[in-house]
């Protein structure tokens, strides 16, 4: 793991992130930045994705299964979202409980950290296709969560294009 | 009927329970389970009390619907603490650091001589004496209260035992007359001994100190051992300042120098010790993983 000293500009490389339209936005980012000297600063490569994108994917995806949960409760809203919210968090554990243990029969490996992320991606994006084809307001929830997914995918393909000049703008960093 | 005992709040049950997480639950997904998982502690009565009734000596006069959910923010950062120590266990990810004081950091590093540091449950002690341990040559012990719970005990010391750095050592306060004994050989060989100084366990002989205008109690161990010794105590705290940041605060180093009234030697240094402790506390409430009532007149 690279670990850059002294740059807290650093916090701005797009290798810190995962999913593609956070790497892009740091590339941009970058790109804008001077170089920002902090003797008293160590900034960590880890590629597991910094504040911004877990708390904003975290909180979008529960979000989004809460329209999904809220659709199907036939009560009012006022009763219904809290308790939405409450059991999407519950479905979103039961799956990855689900998937971490059917792993485990597969592999001897403890760490299913990749598996048991696509099934959970895969699981979400199902969900999002049932309810896309919904004629409710739930629908909408279901069509912005697609519609991330795609950006994402075309910020995956313009990420690979531009991945000699990533390269070349984190390569500054290793010096 | 004690198979029930790993389910408890200090049962094992929760850190394999964490260490399963961590080796399977997609970080993407990770804030919104934690923001779950601590609305599910704050059911610990005695443990959301606690930090409440601390709460109110920090801030006088705060009330309590402010307080419940200060303390739901003590216990977020608490179970986010452990996930990023449990994190770094298993794979080795380390969070990104800052230094303040860092021209203290710089001379506790580059001292020939054995040192203390004095720090507090804030932030992650086993990241800090990692942290430590990769930037310096020197060995570390760090003391520490063991785990209440037994099976809790065990799944600890394996796993440190597993994941410790060459360089680290892990002692208990618990075996007292022998661990003075062998500290003081430590500090005399040039080692830096780390210890928590905001609380006491049973049977450890304290000092009497005052925090937030409330009579308390710290360990007198590291003050004894620095007037022996003759080795300065370093106050440093590690804070958590959000997401896999860490800001390490240290301070200016505290010296017990060895006059003939031994207990005002004393006093001065639990109150300059306690002075830090005041503004580390006072800056990082959110993070101070204090459950029970650190004085006794909050306890009333």
């Amino acid at each position: 793991m690279m670990i850059v000293r002294g740059r807290d500009d650093a916090r701005w490389m797009p290798s810190r992130h995962r999913f593609a339209l956070f790497r892009l936005a740091a590339y941009l980012r970058l790109r804008r930045a001077a170089p920002r000297p902090r003797p008293d600063v160590m900034i960590a490569l880890t590629g597991i994705g910094d504040a911004r994108e877990n708390y904003g994917i975290a909180a979008w995806a529960a979000l989004t299964v809460t329209c999904y949960v809220t659709s199907e409760l036939p009560w009012p809203l006022i009763l219904a979202i809290p308790a939405a919210l409450s059991l999407a968090m519950l479905l979103l554990q039961a799956v990855i409980i689900a998937s971490g243990l059917t792993a485990r029969l597969f592999s001897k490996n403890e760490n299913q950290l990749r598996f048991n992320g696509a099934v959970l991606g895969v699981a979400l994006i199902a969900a999002a296709v049932y309810y896309a084809r919904s004629a409710s307001w739930v629908r909408f929830a279901a069509w912005q969560f697609l519609a991330f997914v795609a950006l994402n995918a075309l910020a995956a393909i313009v990420a690979f294009l531009l991945r000699d000049s990533i390269a070349k703008l984190e390569g500054t960093f290793a010096a | 009927m004690t198979w029930f005992r790993r389910f408890l709040v200090q049962g094992v049950f929760w850190r394999q329970f964490l260490r399963w997480a961590i080796l399977n639950q997609p970080l993407w997904i990770e804030p919104a389970s934690m923001a779950f998982w601590t609305l599910f502690f704050m059911f610990w009565g005695p443990g959301r009390r606690g930090v409440m009734r601390n709460l109110t000596a920090i801030f006088p006069g705060s009330s309590p619907v402010t307080n419940f959910f200060r303390t739901y923010r003590v216990m977020w950062n608490f179970a986010s603490t452990l996930a990023d120590t449990m994190r770094f266990k298993e794979l080795r990810v380390v969070p990104d650091w800052e230094f303040e004081g860092l021209e203290h950091f710089e001379e506790l590093r580059a001292r020939r001589g054995g040192a203390i540091i004095l720090t507090a449950h804030m932030g992650s002690y086993d990241l800090g004496a990692h942290l430590f341990a990769e930037s310096s040559e020197r060995p570390m012990v760090m003391v520490r209260a063991p785990e209440a719970d037994p099976q809790t005990r065990e799944f600890e010391e394996s796993h440190t035992a597993r994941t410790i750095a060459d360089r680290l050592k892990i002692d208990f306060s618990t075996r007292s007359t022998d661990l003075a004994l062998d500290l003081l050989h430590s500090l005399q060989r040039g080692e830096i001994i780390a210890i928590q100084g905001d609380r006491i366990t049973h049977g450890i002989s304290a000092l009497p100190a005052r925090l937030f205008g409330k009579a308390m109690h710290v360990p007198a161990g590291p003050f004894a051992l620095a007037m022996a010794a003759r080795v300065p105590i370093y106050p440093l705290f590690i804070m958590r300042l959000g997401y896999r940041r860490y800001r390490l605060v240290t301070s200016k180093a505290i010296e017990v120098v060895r006059t003939r009234d031994r207990a005002e030697a004393f006093d001065r240094a639990v109150e300059a010790w306690t002075g830090e402790l005041e503004r580390a506390v006072r800056a990082g409430w959110f993070q101070w993983f204090t459950f029970e009532p650190y004085s006794e007149e909050l306890a009333a």
